[in-house]
């Protein structure tokens, strides 16, 4: 057996890992910390900034020094705790910060050069010449100081986020919170409780005296099937309204999750009421090298000891200036390790001058002065208060307790108080006050809310638990005295108040980053005097243990060298999260391709089966181009010209769709749109241009009237959510007088547009119902028809410039008429096309889209203002009449062609003239390859005052492929201008 | 011309069989097709709305009855999904009898608006079924909040959802959820199904029209 280990407590089966190498054994249960304890070492990391030794601090999440890196295959986990890292076989842990070896370090030359690298050091040294921080003095910083260096490869674990509902929401199980817990669960209940350690019971785990309270208390909590008990789970933040999130480690104490297991799951939690019982956190004292190895707050003392039978020394002194502290003290004498001494600053208390007359050596009224030992605690300087006379004493493990300080920080989330309780000296949660319990919904219960004592906090948990519950507190009941701790009641004698021992040497106040005593005076000294400033100044509090340890303690030498009271200095806000949370948990499981959720076609899967090269546009995925991956300009071509000789088709189910009824349907469209709808007649389609409030087009589409008060409302794929929402907010807030009733139809109908000279013809094979020739069904008509034994609806549109149909029918009948339509087509080659083909039509037709209702064109910018009503009011016709939306520089839509028509045009280029060859005048929306010329290219553009410089020539420049072409302005409707073809 | 059939509109869940994890008690993932119809009352016709609806034998919930809930009366189910607002559910009939039956049963009371074939149905049903869809929906869908006759609309993983029980009363301990999503939505959907329940296993059964 390891001589770490104490004798009769070495029980568990043996687990391989390694540190920095070196294969080392430990015992399942062990923490990392406890393995490495038991096996002797001590050194485990380098500090932040100067690189001093540091051994292991604490025995919990609040560790500040021994921060490593663990290593699986193809992860790589940093700057965690070893008291929080549970052991596994084949763990290989690595220490950080130190070059070349731990023990070895090479960068602890900054340590030597400490008193250089003082609070706002890098601030004053650091300044110029210019570039020089970027260049120079950064990086070279960071080489210098930091921690872990994480992986740069991608992530191979899963995660998850689980929602979760409570009654009772118990953070914390020790005393307090299993006591809290079982009164709520009794009550009947639904309970929630959060334990951040892998086991439940909080301070009980470490007291043999609360073992079968422990385990009695449990039992009683897991036959009840509306509690349930979360460990190895930290609540990390409250957001108020009993709104909790917490962090599961699941598989982190695992070599990897097992099939189908998130390595971590965040819970947000909704809880009624919350009881915050998260204990309290022992502090560290300022003085002369408080840093070194073996010194250790005495409570994780006493849980290596009790907890994993690791022996943290062989000859112990305490420095300790309360009575629980002696807890910790016997704990160790009785596992056999020597106590050299007992320094407490205090006169005798009961509980101290007991201990005293059991044979510890108590030296009342002294303080440690220094440490002494350089990678390991050699002894401590002691000396009789308000005595300059100091002696040595040897030992390699100084047990310190500065009192210990509430957790609060969910507290502060909460909007809960905090208030200094002199009791304790130290800051406990309060309240919450009658006008933030709503807010709050949180209860503080034990030692977080200053009520220290075994009993005591039993006591108040239960209390707590049974208010949160909604019990009314009943003073005729006896307290059920079979669920206390069988424990006296707490008879402690008074903490003494002990922030620092003046010495010479560096008196950290924060470890994790460096932190002395000195740079909290210097901070108060050049003005950082409040506690929000002096952190950010000096960084204390800042690390990844947020300074739990030390926090208070810093705040308390702020506020001495400034000769105010701890309690008017106060703590700096402890903002979410508590503890550090992965950036996986935050992601969950919408990651990479599923960051965002994807829109499929009703014909995703014909289209995918006939060689669709997809597009991504928004959430959708849309047909590119039928072309087997090709992308080049070819089959584009080809789509277009099928449809402009004969017959094609292409699915255009991502419109927006909206049904509108009512019997003011119609009055209603006349406001939403900035055209009228009133005066079109049943069985027309008509196309509708709708603004802004800002009088800026918001988007168009055609809207066909199926009844009197029965309107179909297309919008564009883009603007779909926003045009139905726009529309049902005008429609219930603005207008509620109006008689107007939506729907959103959009994915229960399927829609084609079959287009090109030949659609008729193929149409008129399956369509039963209705005649569709010129005469029966004329250019913007609209009717419901049988689509190959499907009932539906067909508009007379045209987004091409050919003649066209829209056909909709429901989704679940999509394929079976798509085929239909195919078949019916096959005499006249019809063939399916995709939107770069259809993008391609209507630039030649001169149609507008996504690119040019872009946010800031209006209607006469788009050369459609003649469609604005001019009797009757609209939404954005206020507006669109401002001077500046009818300036002639405005720039306004138009087409254009190269000079030389094979040249290729860019969307983006800017347009400029030749005299002027940096001014950009206007700049391309839109541009393609025609369906006419062999490479002809065309494209649409704003252009400043661009409705008055048809035929003008200009230079279309793209600096980014160093292209400068010079172009032909030209009306935008290219094709067939006359509208002849759409009519015939 | 062969008779139109109809088909679910997305490419459905992975084939019927085990999904995920081994060991736990799976939850069952099954799509499935309805009609459906959006009803809206038109102004002032409350009362008149509520003569035409219970002489189609429809239980508009919210309409004397506590909003928000479901209600299945024979073969038809009705979700509350706002004031005035119910969606109607039925096996899938011939194209538009069903919505023709509701329209011309309540008339001018309300307006009936065919809406099924752009909705993918999924249930989740067992003893885990609560646990997977805690990984992304926020409701509590505990038993005695969540009742048999409740219905909602949320979000699930960025998708909008209706969600309501299909079970019948006092089946708490192994419930069967349905939750309807936008069509285009439902392959996304179905990721986060097969995601959610890897954990508890899935057992995956051939999409129905029951």
């Amino acid at each position: 057996m390891s001589p770490h280990r104490i004798a009769g407590r070495d029980q568990g089966a043996p687990i391989r890992f390694s540190f920095d190498g070196e294969a080392i054994e430990g015992r399942a249960g062990d923490t990392l910390a406890s393995a490495l304890m038991a096996s002797g070492v001590r050194l485990m990391g380098r500090s932040f900034k100067l690189h001093r030794p540091r051994g292991v601090v604490t025995a919990g999440p609040e560790e500040p020094s021994a921060l490593v890196t663990v290593v699986r295959p193809g992860r790589r986990d940093v700057n965690l705790p070893a008291t929080m890292v549970e052991l596994f076989d084949g763990l290989e842990a690595h220490s950080q910060n130190r070059w070349p070896r731990l023990d070895l370090d090479l960068m602890s030359v900054t340590g030597r050069l400490g008193s250089l690298f003082s609070a706002g050091f890098y601030y004053k040294t650091f300044m110029g010449p210019q570039g020089a921080w970027e260049r120079l003095y950064e990086p070279l910083i960071r080489r210098a100081a930091g921690l872990g260096h994480a992986s740069t490869e991608a992530d191979p674990d899963s995660y998850e986020i689980v929602h979760a509902h409570c009654e009772v929401l118990v953070i914390g199980s020790g005393l307090a919170g299993l006591s809290a817990a079982r009164a709520a669960g009794e009550a009947g209940r639904r309970v929630i409780v959060l334990e951040q350690d892998r086991a439940f019971g909080g301070g009980a785990l470490v007291d043999g005296a609360l073992e079968s309270w422990r385990s009695s208390t449990l039992a009683a909590l897991s036959a009840m099937p509306e509690v349930r008990m979360l460990y190895r789970t930290t609540a990390v933040g409250a957001y108020g309204h009993g709104v909790v999130a917490a962090l599961e480690r699941v598989a982190d104490h695992l070599p990897e999750p097992e099939p189908f297991q998130p390595r971590q799951r965040l819970y947000v939690i909704r809880a009624r009421r919350i009881v915050l019982a998260t204990g309290a956190v022992e502090r560290l004292v300022a003085l002369a090298n408080n840093d070194v190895p073996g010194v250790m707050l005495a409570t994780a003392a006493r849980a290596y000891v009790n907890r994993h039978g690791a022996a943290p020394g062989r000859s112990a002194v305490f420095f300790v200036n309360n009575d629980e502290a002696y807890a910790a003290v016997r704990d160790l004498k009785a596992a056999g390790i020597a106590i050299a001494a007992v320094v407490d600053p205090r006169e005798p208390t009961p509980i101290a001058a007991e201990a005293e007359a059991a044979g510890l050596p108590v030296l009342f009224g002294h303080e440690v002065t220094a440490v002494r030992g350089r990678r390991s605690v050699a002894g401590v300087r002691v000396r009789k208060r308000g005595t300059m006379q100091e002696r040595a004493i040897a030992c390699d493990l100084l047990g310190l307790s500065g009192g210990y300080s509430p957790q609060t920080q969910l507290a502060a989330q909460a909007q809960l108080g905090t208030a200094w309780i002199e009791a304790i000296a130290g800051f406990a949660a309060i309240g919450p006050s009658p006008d933030a319990e709503a807010f709050s919904a949180m209860i503080p219960a034990g030692a977080a809310a200053g009520v220290f004592g075994r009993l005591e906090a039993a006591r108040h948990g239960a209390a707590a638990g049974a208010r949160a519950a909604g019990l009314a507190s009943d003073p005729a009941q006896p307290p059920a005295e079979a669920r206390e701790p069988a424990v006296p009641p707490r008879r402690d004698g008074p903490i003494m108040p002990l922030w620092e021992v003046r010495g010479r040497g560096k008196a950290f106040v924060d470890l994790q980053n460096d932190v002395t005593a000195d740079d909290m005076r210097q901070a108060a000294r050049e003005g950082y005097r409040h506690v929000e400033h002096a952190k950010r100044y000096t960084t204390h509090g800042m690390g990844t243990d947020q300074g739990r340890t030390g926090g208070l303690v810093g705040a308390a030498v702020l506020a001495a060298a400034q000769g105010r009271e701890v309690s008017a200095v106060g703590l700096s806000k402890p903002r979410p999260f508590v503890t550090p949370v992965s950036f996986g948990a935050l992601a969950g499981a919408e990651t990479g391709a599923h960051f965002k959720p994807e829109r499929r076609l009703p014909l995703h899967g014909w289209h995918e089966a006939h060689g669709a090269v997809f597009v991504r546009i928004g959430l959708w995925l849309r047909p590119l181009v039928y072309s087997g991956g090709d992308t080049s300009w070819g089959p584009v071509v080809a789509e277009a010209r099928a449809v402009r000789s004969g017959v094609g088709i292409t699915d255009v189910s991502s419109l927006g769709k909206i049904d509108v009824r009512g019997r003011d349907a119609a009055a209603f469209l006349d406001r939403i749109y900035a055209n009228g709808f009133s005066s079109l007649s049943v069985g027309k389609a008509r196309y509708g241009l709708m603004l802004r409030e800002d009088g800026i087009v918001f988007d168009d589409g055609t809207t066909s009237r199926l009844a009197e008060d029965h309107f179909i409302v297309t919008t564009t794929t883009g603007k779909a959510t926003e045009a139905l929402e726009h529309m049902e907010f005008h429609a219930q807030c603005v207008w509620p007088e109006l008689d107007v009733r939506l729907a959103n139809i959009a994915d229960h109908w399927a829609q084609f547009a079959i287009a090109g000279p030949r659609s008729r013809a193929v149409l008129s094979r399956i369509v039963a119902g209705l005649d569709l020739s010129n005469e029966g069904f004329p250019f913007m008509a609209a009717g419901e028809a049988i689509i190959a034994g499907v009932p539906g609806r067909i508009f007379r549109i045209s987004f091409s410039g050919e003649l066209a149909y829209e056909v909709a029918v429901p989704a679940g009948h999509a394929a079976f008429v798509w085929d239909a339509i195919m078949a019916a087509g096959e005499p006249d080659g019809i063939r399916p096309y995709g939107l770069d083909a259809l993008n391609l039509m209507r630039i030649e037709k001169g149609h507008v889209a996504g690119s040019e209702l872009n946010g800031q064109t209006t209607a006469a910018d788009l050369g459609l203002g003649r469609m604005l009503k001019k009797k009757g009011d609209f939404i954005g016709r206020a507006l669109a009449g401002r001077p500046a939306l009818a300036a002639a520089d405005r720039l306004q839509l138009v087409g254009l062609h190269p000079v030389n028509k094979a040249r290729r045009l860019r969307n983006g280029a800017h347009l400029v003239s030749a005299g002027e060859p940096k001014r950009s005048q206007g700049y391309l929306t839109a541009a393609c390859m025609t369906s006419e010329g062999p490479h002809d290219w065309i494209g649409l553009a704003l252009l400043e005052g661009g409705h008055g410089r048809h035929g003008e020539r200009m230079i279309a420049t793209s600096p980014v492929h160093d292209e400068a072409i010079e172009v032909e302005i030209a009306s935008p409707h290219r094709l067939d201008p006359e509208n002849a073809r759409v009519k015939a | 011309m062969s008779k139109p059939e109809r088909g679910l509109g997305w490419g459905g869940l992975p084939p019927p069989g085990h999904h995920g994890a081994l060991g736990r008690d799976p939850v069952k993932l099954q799509a499935f097709m309805r009609d459906a119809v959006e009803v809206r009352l038109a102004p002032g016709m409350a009362e008149a709305l509520r003569h035409a609806a219970a002489g189609l034998g429809l239980a508009l919930p919210g309409m004397g009855e506590s909003a928000g809930t479901g209600s299945a009366t024979g073969a038809v189910t009705t979700l509350g999904l706002a004031p005035g607002e119910w969606l109607a559910l039925a096996r899938p009939e011939e194209p538009g009898a069903f919505a023709r039956r509701i329209a011309s049963g309540l008339e001018a009371a309300a307006s009936v608006v065919e809406t099924g074939h752009g909705l993918a149905c999924f249930s989740v049903s067992g003893r885990a079924a609560r646990e997977v869809l805690a990984k992304g929906c926020r409701l509590d869908l505990h038993p005695a909040v969540f009742t048999s006759s409740t219905a909602a609309r949320t979000v699930i993983a960025q998708i909008p959802v209706t969600l309501w029980r299909k079970d019948e009363a006092g089946a708490a301990d192994s419930p069967v959820f349905a939750l309807a999503v936008p069509l285009t939505f439902a392959q996304s959907f179905a990721h986060f199904l097969l995601g959610a329940s890897a954990g508890t296993g899935a057992e995956i059964l051939p999409a129905s029209k029951d």
